[in-house]
């Protein structure tokens, strides 16, 4: 169909220049779909909600946590979750826990979808790195939204270390995991009472753990003797069980596809979870 | 780049048939291939998900209503791992559809096109064929990206001895893996992921020769 509406041309142009130039400023103009375009209000987030963390620690020893994660391409089920873990009283969690894998094809987009879901949970959260969150550009988009791939902090008297494992995507480096920066952080014992390590892939996951690093990893996590509880995901689905028959014990927590998550309570040399359903 | 190389190695075979006892009919085959081969016009774009620029040559494949350009892309290192190019095979069509402004100038608000993009970089990986994974271990390969767009063309045409018409357009496209993003797990539903962030623009000009 053609039609022949009477306008003044060179108008027209110029006004179509303008809306153009207008345009090509707005965000939407977009390199590649796995271009790391990340917005400094979307920086630093571990280092941040860590710190939010300590500035309003909640009263007692006792340490309450939300162990989730795998939420890759799972936004309505997180969504629905993240409405039960709001649901909880107030005040009755400190922080959450996410075992990686953010997103699914390590996008800029996903990763900025992610967060404006997770953001609305009641708690900060606090993510390791995920081996599908390294695909492609995701790598660089993790360390420039969430920050170092190795990180730890210490609340209560636990540690807390979070630890990038995902040594098929590293090319099987004798650098991940890193054991020696893991052993720094675990041999520091006089400022710690029980450690929690924390990792997406766990060091049973063969295929996806460096075999070559598996005997020295397990023989760090036992050496001080201060590892409590080691936290994981990459399996999708729940399981509590001491791999190696050595005391320490893997909890590997749901992705978030089940609309399930962990509550998990730690106290002096002890611990207790329950399903969150 | 494959078509730069395609076509180097036509010319030279031209070159070749041209030196050697060919028949007409060959040469003829040969003039043919050539002038089918030659492109009809060069594209240029900004954004639009293809580099941060890219250009190259577009061919007219029918009536010009449909062509084929080959997109080189480049994007730097602020926005990805390493600098790297990119190749994009965009196929378009132009629709009947216009709106004229004066005897020189019209509007074509409709132009849909299938892109594909091959990335030239070692963290984009095919799953396939590779030591480090098993095939398919991702289901889906991060070195070529499927899309689909609409150009808004504006066109001008040329009293110039080279060139006939000029073209610039608004580029509007949504990504194979962002659309299953949206779609999986019923996703559409969620507050956060929504159509309107599927959507990228890039703004072009296409100038065609005679």
């Amino acid at each position: 169909m053609e039609s022949t509406p009477k306008l003044r041309p060179y108008f027209v142009l110029l006004k179509s220049l303008f809306f153009l130039l207008i345009l090509s400023s707005c965000d939407k103009f977009n390199y590649s779909p796995h271009a790391v375009d990340v917005d400094q209000k979307y920086s630093n987030i571990n280092s941040n909600n860590i710190q939010r963390l300590l500035d309003n620690p909640s009263e007692g020893d006792t340490i309450r946590l939300i162990v989730l994660g795998d939420t890759q391409r799972f936004y309505y089920p997180t969504e629905k979750l993240i409405k039960k873990i709001n649901k909880l009283p107030k005040g009755s969690i400190d922080f959450v826990v996410h075992t990686g894998d953010l997103v699914d094809f390590g996008l800029q987009k996903e990763y900025n979808w992610i967060h404006e879901l997770l953001k609305t949970m009641n708690y900060p959260y606090m993510a390791v790195i995920g081996n599908h969150d390294m695909v492609g550009n995701g790598k660089e988009v993790y360390r420039r939204m969430y920050g170092d791939l190795n990180f730890s902090f210490k609340f209560k008297q636990t540690k807390f270390i979070y630890i990038h494992t995902n040594s098929r995507e590293e090319d099987f480096s004798d650098m991940v995991p890193d054991v020696g920066w893991l052993d720094a952080e675990l041999s520091d014992t006089a400022n710690y009472t029980n450690a929690i390590v924390v990792s997406h892939v766990a060091p049973h996951h063969s295929g996806d753990f460096s075999t070559q690093l598996e005997t020295e990893y397990i023989h760090t996590l036992e050496k001080y003797k201060k590892t409590l509880l080691y936290i994981n995901g990459h399996n999708h689905k729940y399981s509590w069980e001491d791999v190696y028959e050595n005391d320490i014990w893997f909890l590997n927590t749901y992705s978030t596809s089940h609309e399930k998550a962990l509550i998990l309570k730690i106290w002096d040399g002890g611990y207790g979870f329950e399903i969150l359903d | 780049m494959y078509s730069l190389i395609c076509l180097f190695a036509l010319q030279s075979g031209y070159s070749q048939g041209n030196n050697s006892v060919g028949t007409t009919q060959e040469i003829g085959i040969v003039d043919h291939l050539l002038e089918w081969i030659q492109p009809t016009a060069f594209s240029a774009q900004y954004a639009g998900n293809i580099g941060f620029g890219s250009a190259g040559p577009v061919w007219n494949l029918s009536k010009e209503k449909l062509e084929l350009s080959a997109l080189v892309g480049f994007l730097p290192e602020a926005y990805s791992r390493t600098d790297h190019i990119m190749l994009t095979l965009k196929l378009n069509y132009h629709f009947k559809t216009k709106i004229v402004l004066d005897e020189k100038t019209v509007i074509k608000p409709f132009s849909f096109a299938i892109l594909s993009s091959r990335y030239f970089n070692e963290h984009f990986n095919r799953y396939k064929d590779d030591k480090k994974y098993e095939d398919y271990h991702y289901r889906w390969s991060t070195y070529v990206r499927y899309g689909f767009s609409n150009d808004i063309y504006l066109f001008r045409t040329l009293d110039n001895e080279w060139f006939k018409k000029v073209g610039v357009y608004l580029n509007t496209s949504i990504w194979d893996l962002e659309i299953n993003s949206l779609m999986a797990h019923k996703n559409y539903k969620s507050e956060v992921v929504q159509f309107k962030d599927l959507i990228t623009f890039g703004i072009g000009s296409t100038i065609y020769l005679r």
